[in-house]
């Protein structure tokens, strides 16, 4: 297992060199001007010289990238532009937002996910299974966003039961906080759980058709405990993987999201930096959902070995 | 793969059929949106502002009286774009990509396999993000990194298949007849490969539409006098107390697309390969 | 009476409709006796198997008597099904590579049966499993135990199916081809083991097989399997020694010799082996029968009952039992 854990753990590393690479090299390395983006087409030549040289921006790619990376890694991720104040804490702020809505979102779609799937797997070409699918093919085509904004018309403009968005700070209290991120994380998670349905119920049917489900059930399990004891473990597997790749999805789509509910999170802050022409926070704040969305698919790596004994041996 | 298909067994089944049929519409509706609308396009009213549906306007009309149905009609013609030359971009570098993978093997193939895996950190939407902070907003980079963002799709599915069909022996009678390894991916190689290309075409055009959408929304997509309909539901948004209508319409525009396009790509699968039903 | 079948019939869906795989199939098993099941594949001798634990697919449909110790197992429902499986009756299977779950060890596998029909705890279940593990010869018991599957060869794989079917001790033990995916050395191992384990635990064994040989060396009563359905039937020496049915003939003829690989056996006998058919009639050995005559395509099989517990069931047998 630690070899394993180490080895997933290089692959972290390396991953998230190439990925910082890939975010400062995507702002930096293109044509155009960075400082003549922020100032505008207005801006006098000495003015934008006077700013790239203020940002570092007349300084070699590789210095530019190596003062941000190493920078990036001490905890300074440079200065807004824009807010004329230090990235990382403006960051820090935003993620206590972002954090608990991508986590609460993925909740609910595994929860979602794992009971739909079962469902349809054990159910399978019976009624119980098309309804699941059917749900889920409509939950496919269904934009995030969209959902977003329906959810606000039922809950807030037609019930009036919850707030059409806005955040109160954790220091308004938990309970209150959490509300106001309820609505947004079930936007989220409920069409994530669509294709997350798919994968649970195919990843079932499979495991379902292996030889050592029909070896459960000549011991006397129930139909049903072979499902939850031997089949839902070995299902396990490939559902974690794609809800690894699927979460890249889930924090894009939150970006959009966060500002249908009008959330101080990192979405917005994004938002408000592209409008702010503000290209440096733009970088930082995709480099952290980058590198969050890497840092989850890791975890995914050691959870799968945890469930699988052949991955930690370094078997197939 | 869809309960529908698994159900009815012939070819051609309900996904295909009621795929096809929102796929049309929507094509029809770019189409009719070029040559005709209810109401021209952006066409200030504001005397009729806020109406409800009528016979006069289908959907209503906006806070500035402009014909929602009419937006909607051409809203469409946007998406369509988007989905064309996304997918175009993504088949044409992506297929090229896994072709010389599989064709090359070795130290390219790896080189060029684990870079697409690697940009699974990197959906659509978060690349036009990227993008525009540096561009600024507009179509134009929206379509860009969409169409980016489906290269490694490509590209894997791609030489997937091509690793399949090119052990096989007219492949080897071809080689043995002295053809290059990449004349012969062309040649042999390609139609083998179509009916899985044509499936994830259909499939990656429904999330360049949810993309275009999202982005449009965000203001970083479509920028006005461009209909499109994340901008419409962008703006619908203020008068959701009042017009709720308004956020309601062109997001339904958006869902019968893509879930047109989803429909149409698993009742294709189904008729195309029976074999690739097995693997979704 | 252990086990009895009367008149067995299965029907399969499949997308033209249900299929008949088993017809017309009839054999007893006393207490601690043996049986040896033989046939090519698609001969319907693993859907018998099957059958008797109700394993078959979903959507099977069962005709005829199965009465394990007088209970109709046909008429029983699901949960009292459950009671009798993995309890009464024991079932390894031919691949052992993939039977067991790859995720669990092995001794919390060889334990489950433990713990579920007799409703001891885990720990314990894990020290009768090291002891079952020990007593199907398995070296260092312990440490096959904590093994995962992956970690284990083919032969001790298939000895830890054994050791889980033999948990509880059941009173009938069902092998579907259980060598058949093993090293040639394993597979002789691994039967007399299993004849040994039979006669200490005293249960009966059906013992599915497409050799011959094999069944003959290990079971006292055979039955020779065709198309679906049965051909003849008999103790085993006596099959052997004097073979009534052309089918029985034509395999003892095709016999491997030695050496020869596996899956060769059978493709002496002319022609390729019979689909089970819709609506069986006629004998499905014909026209792949060096001896067919007309009627063998369309009249009904008979079954002739010989001396010695003996039945064949072929249109060239007279009535004297001999084939003309």
């Amino acid at each position: 297992m630690l070899g394993y854990a180490l080895q997933r753990l290089f692959v972290l590393f390396v991953t998230l060199a190439v990925a910082s690479f890939v975010v400062f090299g995507v702002i930096e390395i293109l044509p155009g001007d960075a400082a003549q983006t922020m100032l505008g087409a207005s801006a006098t030549p000495e003015t934008v010289a006077a700013l790239a040289h203020k940002l570092g921006l007349d300084q070699p790619f590789a210095v530019r990238y190596w003062h941000w990376a190493t920078g990036a890694l001490a905890g300074d991720l440079g200065l807004s532009y824009a807010y004329d104040s230090p990235i990382a804490p403006l960051i820090a702020a935003r993620l206590t937002v972002s954090a608990p809505l991508a986590l609460l979102a993925m909740a609910i779609a595994t929860a979602i996910a794992l009971v739909a799937g079962v469902y349809a797997a054990d159910r399978r070409g019976k009624l119980g299974d098309a309804a699941v699918m059917v749900a889920s093919q409509v939950g496919l085509a269904v934009p995030n966003f969209w959902f977003a904004i329906l959810l606000v018309l039922l809950f807030a403009v037609h019930w009036r039961i919850a707030p059409a968005g806005g955040f109160p700070g954790w220091s308004a209290g938990f309970g209150r906080a959490l509300a106001a991120l309820i609505l947004p994380a079930i936007a989220l998670g409920v069409v994530q759980a669509a294709i997350l349905t798919r994968v649970a119920r195919s990843a079932l049917i499979e495991t379902l058709n292996e030889d050592f489900i029909r070896t459960a059930r000549a011991k006397g399990l129930s139909r049903r405990a072979a499902l939850w004891r031997h089949a839902l473990p070995n299902a396990m597997t490939p559902i974690l993987t794609v809800m690894g790749l699927q979460f890249a999805n889930l924090v894009a789509s939150a970006i959009v999201v966060e500002n249908v509910f009008v959330l101080p999170g990192l979405g917005r802050l994004i938002v408000q930096s592209i409008a702010n022409r503000d290209a440096l926070v733009v970088e930082d704040c995709v480099m952290m959902l980058v590198a969050f969305v890497i840092a989850l698919n890791f975890l995914v790596d050691l959870a799968c070995a945890a469930i699988d004994p052949r991955l930690r041996a370094g078997a197939t | 793969m869809s309960a529908w298909a698994t159900r009815g067994r012939q070819p051609g089944g309900l996904s295909l059929r009621l795929g096809g049929t929102l796929v049309a519409l929507l094509v029809a509706a770019a189409a009719l949106s070029l040559v005709w609308t209810p109401f021209p396009v952006n066409a200030i009213d504001v005397p009729h502002k806020l109406l409800e549906p009528s016979l006069t306007h289908w959907l209503g009309t906006d806070p500035l009286g402009r014909d929602l149905a009419s937006e909607i009609l051409a809203g469409a013609r946007i998406s369509i774009l988007v989905g064309v030359i996304a997918v175009g971009i993504g088949l044409l570098f992506g297929v090229s990509l896994g072709l010389i993978a599989a064709a090359a093997k070795g130290i390219v193939e790896e080189a060029i396999m684990k870079l697409c895996d690697f940009t699974f950190a990197f959906p659509a939407l978060l690349l036009a993000i990227l993008l525009t902070a540096t561009y600024g907003a507009g179509v134009v980079n929206a379509i860009v990194a969409i169409g980016v963002s489906n290269v490694p799709i490509f590209a894997r599915l791609t030489r997937a298949t091509a690793n399949g069909a090119l052990a096989r022996e007219y492949v080897l009678a071809a080689r043995a007849a002295g053809r290059g390894p990449l004349a012969i991916a062309i040649d042999h190689v390609l139609p083998n490969i179509a009916p899985a290309l044509i499936v994830q075409a259909t499939i990656q055009f429904a999330i360049a539409i949810l993309a275009e959408a999202a982005l449009s929304y965000l203001g970083l997509g479509a920028q006005p006098p461009q209909m499109s309909w994340g901008r419409l539901l962008a703006d619908a948004q203020a008068w959701m107390y009042v017009a709720p209508r308004l956020a309601v319409y062109p997001g339904l525009a958006v869902a019968l697309s893509v879930l047109g396009l989803n429909l149409l790509g698993d009742g294709l699968r189904d008729a195309l390969d029976p074999k690739l039903r097995a693997r979704s | 009476m252990l086990l009895s079948v009367a008149d067995l019939a299965i029907d399969l869906p499949t997308p033209d409709g249900p299929r008949r795989v088993v017809h017309d199939v009839s054999f007893s098993l006393e207490a601690s006796d043996s049986l040896g099941v033989v046939g090519e594949s698609g001969s319907g001798k693993t859907m018998t198997a099957l059958a008797l634990m109700g394993l078959l697919p979903d959507g099977a449909v069962v005709s005829g008597a199965l009465r394990f110790e007088g209970v109709d197992l046909a008429g029983l429902g699901e949960r009292a099904l459950q009671k009798l499986r993995g309890d009464r009756i024991g079932m390894i299977f031919q691949e052992p590579m993939t039977a067991l779950n790859p995720l669990h060890r092995v001794g919390r596998q060889v334990g489950e049966p433990l713990v579920v029909h007799r409703g001891i705890s885990r720990a314990a279940a894990w020290e009768q499993a090291v002891d079952l593990l020990g007593r199907v010869r398995l070296r260092d018991p312990e440490r096959a135990a904590r093994a995962y599957p992956f970690a284990l060869s083919g032969g001790e794989r298939q000895r830890a199916m054994i050791a889980m079917a033999l948990a509880c001790s059941p009173d009938l033990l069902i092998a579907d081809e259980p060598t058949t995916a093993l090293d040639v050395t394993v597979q002789a191992r691994i039967l007399d083991l299993l004849a040994s384990l039979s006669a200490q635990f005293e249960m009966a064994t059906l013992l599915v097989s497409h050799d011959l040989a094999v069944v003959a060396r290990h079971c006292h009563q055979v039955l020779v399997m065709y198309g679906g359905t049965v051909m003849e039937s008999g103790p085993a020496d006596a099959v052997l020694r004097d073979a009534r049915h052309p089918y029985t003939r034509a395999l003892l003829a095709a016999r491997p010799r030695a050496g020869a690989p596996r899956g060769e056996r059978l493709q002496a006998i002319a022609g390729a082996a019979a689909p089970a058919r819709a609506e069986p009639r006629g004998c499905p050995f014909a026209g792949r029968c060096p001896l067919t005559m007309d009627a063998c395509h369309a009249a009904p099989l008979p079954t002739i009952e010989l001396a010695g517990e003996r039945r064949v069931r072929c249109l060239r047998v007279g009535p004297d039992g001999r084939l003309a």
